[in-house]
């Protein structure tokens, strides 16, 4: 079942083991993605991802939802900024790794991609959600006609389904898919 | 006058339809609001889709990708340690 993101971190915060996997494996690429394009070699990103997640550990103990600093995930940018230059200078000191400069973490230059990150990440979350809560068929109709360019006449007779079912799954899709989004950019300004 | 259905109007946006079917098409199109409302919203529905489709396609390559190397990891560990194992059993 997917959970919302504030009943996650509240979850999150009490130590629970299987939100905090739930936590680890929704973040996940968004760090990932995060570390290569600020030059990090894939082989680091275990290393990265540990760091992250245990920098946000100490601080959730501690962190209260305050609607006057701020979202989320400019909170969860600001670490994950934090942790790549930590990272990055701790692997410059013991000579193992070499990058050009540190411009790409300035703070400015870092919000703007941050934010585009973001939001390719609540796409995708948005996506996860619909693949565990939409029937197969209408997801498959989705994913298939909308993702992977397949025609809808190639898929209704495949299907073995009229063309106006295929564009009613479709249509379904996306409209879920819509509130999705609505409701997880609702729940992050709820935080907000 | 015959309004154009969403099979269409999808067919319309992706050059599908045959040269009379189109023409017939852009004709009623330029007389019936209610049509060019529904093509717009197809539009807007396609160019929401593009945005959608490029960014679930990027962070679904990163989880991969970083389920891959945390595979690797641990059947990696899981050698060394059975290694481990094997000297100090020798």
């Amino acid at each position: 079942m997917f959970t919302t993101h504030p009943t996650l971190l509240a979850r999150v915060k009490k130590g629970d083991n299987v939100s905090w996997y739930q936590f680890r494996d929704m973040y996940r690429p968004l760090i990932f993605h995060c570390a290569e394009q600020m030059g990090l070699p894939s082989s680091c990103f275990l290393e990265l991802e540990q760091d992250v997640l245990v920098t946000f550990f100490r601080a959730c103990k501690t962190f209260e939802y305050d609607p006057g600093k701020g979202r989320f995930r400019t909170y969860f940018g600001s670490l994950i900024r934090n942790c790549i230059a930590q990272f990055r200078r701790d692997r410059e000191r013991g000579n193992r790794l070499a990058f050009s400069n540190m411009d790409d973490l300035a703070e400015d230059v870092f919000s703007k991609r941050w934010e585009a990150e973001w939001k390719l990440h609540v796409f995708w979350l948005a996506m996860r959600r619909a693949r565990e809560e939409l029937p197969r068929k209408v997801i498959e109709a989705f994913e298939l006609c909308d993702l992977k360019g397949v025609s809808p006449c190639t898929l209704a007779v495949s299907l073995n389904v009229s063309l106006a079912t295929v564009y009613n799954y479709r249509n379904k899709a996306l409209s879920e898919l819509r509130k999705y989004l609505e409701e997880l950019n609702f729940s992050e300004a709820a935080e907000e | 006058m015959k309004h154009c259905d969403e099979i269409q109007l999808d067919c319309f946006l992706r050059g599908r339809l045959g040269w009379w079917e189109n023409i017939g098409c852009r004709i009623h199109l330029l007389l019936c609001r209610n049509c060019r409302n529904n093509l717009k919203k197809k539009k807007d529905d396609q160019v929401f889709l593009d945005e959608f489709r490029q960014g679930f396609f990027v962070m679904e390559k990163a989880y991969e990708a970083a389920m891959t190397i945390e595979n690797i990891n641990e059947r990696s560990s899981k050698i060394k340690r059975k290694r481990g194992q094997e000297i100090s059993n020798a």
